[in-house]
C-alpha cells in the first residue's frame, strides 16, 4: 500500500512538473522562436555535417564550411529573389490592408460681422467623383458672426488612381461666387495648389487650405466580394434562396485579415527582432550541431540504470524520426513552392513569388494547406483582375500540384507518415494563429508533427519493454 | 560519477587518456584493432555505468540495445529455465563482455545479467555504433568487421556442435534401426 501511495505522489509530482514546464514555455514563448528555429536548422544540417566529417574533416570546420555554403546560397537567393519578394509582399499586404475610404473634417469660421449663407459641393477631374460631402447633409450652412460650421468629407474611390478635385464653397446661390478648396487623393503627398492663407473673401477662415486624403481604394477583400456579387443572382436562382455572399465575404474576410496580419506583425515586432534572429539562430544552431551528441550523452548519463537502455533507444529513435520529418517537410515545401511559383508565372499571374512561397509553406498543413493555397491564389487572381479564366487556371494548376505532391513527393520524402487527425490540425492551427498569427499557423503543424513522431516513438519503444 | 556530465564546461577538453579505459577495452575483441588515437575518437560514445550488488544490468526478454564490458566487479549471467527457475550460465569479471550480438540486430535479450558485487561497466550501444558509421565510416567498419568476425567464429562453433548433434542423432537412429531389424 505504501508503494501505491508513493506511486501516486510521484505521478502527481510528474504532472505538476509537466504543468510548470508548459507554463514556463508559455511564459517565455516570445524568446523561444530563435531556439526552435536553431533546433530545426541543426536537424536539417546534421547529415551534411556528418558527411563532411566522414570525408575526414574535423567537426568544427565541417560545420563552419556548411554554414558558409548555406549563408552564401541564402545571400545569393536574397540578392536575386529577395528584393522582388519583399516588394511584392509589401504591395500584396497593401492590397489586403488598404483603407477603403478616408474622412477629413474642415472647420469654417466666420470672422466677419455678417451672417454668411454658404453652399458646399465637390467636383473632381474624371468620370466618377470619389469625394463625397457627408456633412452638412443638405450642403448648406448659415454662418453667424463668430460662428463655426464643420464639413465632413469622405474620399471613397473605386479605383486606385490619383485624383484631384475641389470642395466648392459658394456664396450667393448657384450663380454666386465660388471658391475651390483643392482636394487630392492617392497622391502620396503630392502638392496641391494651396489657397494663399485659407481665408475666403477675407470673411471666412478655413482650418486647412488644401486637403490630401492619402491612399484609399478598394482592397482585395472588397474586390473579391464585388466580383462574387456578380454571380449572386445565378447562385440564388440555383439554390432558390436569397443569400448575400458578397457581404459575408466582406465582413469575415476583413476580420480574418486583421487577425492574421495583425498577430504576425505583433510577433515580428516582439522581443526578438529580425537582426537578433539572424545572429542568435546560427549561433545556437552551431552549438546544437557541435555539442548535440555530448548534450544527449550527458543527459542519458543521468538516467537510472533501470531505464537507461530504454531511454537511449527512444532518444535515438526520436532523433531519427524528427530529423527525417523536418528534412522531408523542408524538401516538400521547397518543391511545392517552386512548382506553384513556376506554374503561376506561366499563367501570368502577378505576385507569383509570394503566393508560391506561401502556398508551399501552407502545404505543410494537411487538408487545410492545399485549400489555403487555392483560395489565396484565386483571391489574388480575382483581385488582380484576372477574372474567372485565371481562377480556373489556378485551380487546375493547384490540383495538378496536389496530385504530383501526393503521388510523387510525399511517399518519397515523408518516410514515416505523420497522419494528424483533421480535428487536431484544426485545433492546433487555431492555437497557433492565436499565439503567433500567420507564422504560428505555419509552425503549429510541424511542431505537432514532431511531438506526434516523438510520442509514437516513445510508445513503440516502451512496448518492447512492457513484457518485463 | 559521470565521465562527461551534462553540466561540465563544454568548452574544456579534459584528457581522459590516463583512466585505464583503453587498457581494458583494447583486450576486448571488438576494439582490439583500434589504435590509441582511434580509441580516443570513440571514447565519447561509450557510456560508463555503475551497478550495485544484485542490481540487474540487463533483463532477459527486454529489447537489447548494446554490449557491456566489465571494468571491475562481478556479473552473473542467468537464464530462466523451463520450470521458471533461474539457471546461472556464467560468471564474468574484469575485461569480460556480453551482449555484443544485439549490436547487429535489435532483438530481445536471451539472458539476464545481474551484478554480484559493486560493478563498473562500459556500455557500447547500437544507435551510437550506427552514428559512428555515419560520421567515421573507416572506424565504424573496423568495429563492424571485428564484430562479424566474432559472430562468424561463434557460428562456426555452433555449426560444429550442430554437426556433432546430427551425427549423434544419425548414429542413434541407425542403432534403433538395427535393433528393430534383428528383433
Amino acid at each position: 500500500m505504501g508503494s501505491l501511495a508513493g506511486q501516486r505522489i510521484r505521478l502527481l509530482l510528474g504532472i505538476a512538473v509537466t504543468l510548470a514546464g508548459l507554463w514556463f514555455i508559455y511564459t517565455v514563448r516570445g524568446i523561444l522562436a530563435p531556439f526552435i528555429l536553431a533546433f530545426i536548422l541543426a536537424y536539417v544540417l546534421t547529415p551534411f555535417v556528418d558527411r563532411m566529417e566522414a570525408r575526414g574533416l574535423k567537426r568544427t570546420p565541417s560545420i563552419l564550411l556548411i554554414f558558409l555554403l548555406v549563408f552564401a546560397s541564402l545571400s545569393v537567393l536574397i540578392v536575386t529573389a529577395g528584393r522582388t519578394m519583399t516588394e511584392e509582399m509589401v504591395d500584396l499586404s497593401g492590397e489586403f490592408l488598404r483603407q477603403e475610404s478616408r474622412d477629413v473634417e474642415i472647420t469654417l469660421s466666420n470672422v466677419d460681422k455678417k451672417v454668411w449663407p454658404l453652399e458646399f459641393s465637390t467636383t473632381s477631374h474624371g468620370a466618377e467623383n470619389p469625394f463625397v460631402l457627408i456633412e452638412p447633409e443638405d450642403g448648406q450652412a448659415n454662418l453667424q458672426p463668430g460662428g463655426e460650421a464643420v464639413i465632413l468629407l469622405r474620399f471613397a474611390p473605386r479605383t486606385i488612381e490619383r485624383v484631384s478635385g475641389a470642395l466648392e464653397i459658394r456664396f450667393g446661390g448657384p450663380q454666386g461666387v465660388a471658391f475651390p478648396c483643392p482636394l487630392l487623393g492617392n497622391a502620396n503627398g503630392g502638392n496641391a495648389t494651396r489657397l494663399s492663407d485659407g481665408v475666403l473673401w477675407g470673411k471666412i477662415r478655413l482650418s486647412t487650405s488644401a486637403i490630401d486624403f492619402g491612399d484609399a481604394g478598394p482592397n482585395i477583400v472588397s474586390q473579391i466580394s464585388a466580383q462574387v456579387a456578380e454571380f449572386e443572382p445565378q447562385l440564388e436562382s440555383l439554390i432558390g434562396q436569397e443569400i448575400d455572399l458578397a457581404a459575408l465575404i466582406k465582413t469575415y474576410g476583413s476580420k480574418l485579415i486583421d487577425i492574421l496580419l495583425g498577430r504576425t506583425t505583433q510577433l515580428l515586432s516582439g522581443v526578438v527582432s529580425g537582426i537578433m534572429l539572424v545572429v542568435i539562430v546560427p549561433f545556437v544552431a552551431f552549438f546544437f550541431l557541435k555539442e548535440g551528441h555530448r548534450m544527449t550523452h550527458g543527459l542519458i548519463e543521468l538516467v537510472p540504470n533501470r531505464y537507461f537502455e530504454m531511454t537511449l533507444n527512444v532518444i535515438h529513435s526520436i532523433n531519427n524520426s524528427i530529423g527525417g520529418y523536418i528534412r522531408g517537410q523542408l524538401l516538400a515545401v521547397t518543391v511545392v513552392a517552386l512548382m506553384s511559383f513556376s506554374g503561376l508565372s506561366l499563367i501570368g499571374m502577378n505576385y507569383a513569388l509570394p503566393v508560391g512561397v506561401v502556398a508551399g509553406l501552407a502545404n505543410m498543413i494537411p487538408y487545410l494547406g492545399p485549400l489555403i493555397g487555392i483560395i489565396m491564389a484565386s483571391a489574388v487572381a480575382l483581385a488582380t483582375l484576372g477574372g474567372t479564366t485565371m481562377v480556373t487556371q489556378v485551380v487546375i494548376l493547384f490540383l495538378l500540384i496536389q496530385i504530383i505532391d501526393n503521388v510523387l513527393i510525399q511517399p518519397i520524402v515523408v518516410a514515416k507518415s505523420v497522419n494528424l487527425h483533421p480535428l487536431v490540425v484544426m485545433v492546433v492551427v487555431m492555437i497557433g494563429s492565436d499565439l503567433w498569427g500567420m507564422v504560428g499557423m505555419l509552425v503549429a503543424v510541424p511542431v505537432t508533427g514532431i511531438l506526434k513522431v516523438s510520442a509514437q516513438t516513445v510508445y513503440e519503444g516502451l512496448k518492447g519493454y512492457r513484457a518485463s | 560519477m559521470a565521465l562527461d556530465p551534462f553540466w561540465s564546461n563544454i568548452f574544456s577538453r579534459r584528457d581522459h587518456s590516463g583512466d585505464g579505459l583503453y587498457e581494458v577495452l583494447s583486450k576486448v575483441p571488438i576494439f582490439q584493432d583500434l589504435s590509441r588515437r582511434e580509441f580516443e575518437r570513440i571514447r565519447g560514445i561509450l557510456h560508463r555505468r555503475s551497478f550495485n550488488t544484485d542490481e540487474a544490468i540487463v533483463n532477459e526478454g527486454d529489447l537489447g540495445v548494446g554490449m557491456y564490458v566489465i571494468l571491475s566487479g562481478e556479473v552473473a549471467i542467468l537464464q530462466e529455465g523451463v520450470d521458471g527457475k533461474m539457471i546461472e550460465l556464467a560468471t564474468f569479471g574484469e575485461g569480460d563482455f556480453f551482449g555484443d550480438q544485439v549490436l547487429l540486430d535489435e532483438s530481445a535479450r536471451t539472458a539476464s545479467a545481474i551484478a554480484r558485487a559493486q560493478t563498473r561497466a562500459v556500455g557500447f550501444f547500437r544507435p551510437d555504433l550506427l552514428e559512428l558509421i555515419e560520421r567515421n565510416p573507416r572506424l565504424g567498419l573496423k568495429i563492424v568487421m571485428r564484430l562479424s568476425h566474432m559472430i562468424s567464429v561463434r557460428l562456426r562453433q555452433t555449426n560444429r556442435l550442430l554437426k556433432d548433434a546430427r551425427d549423434q542423432v544419425r548414429r542413434a537412429e541407425e542403432a534403433t534401426a538395427e535393433t528393430e531389424a534383428t528383433s
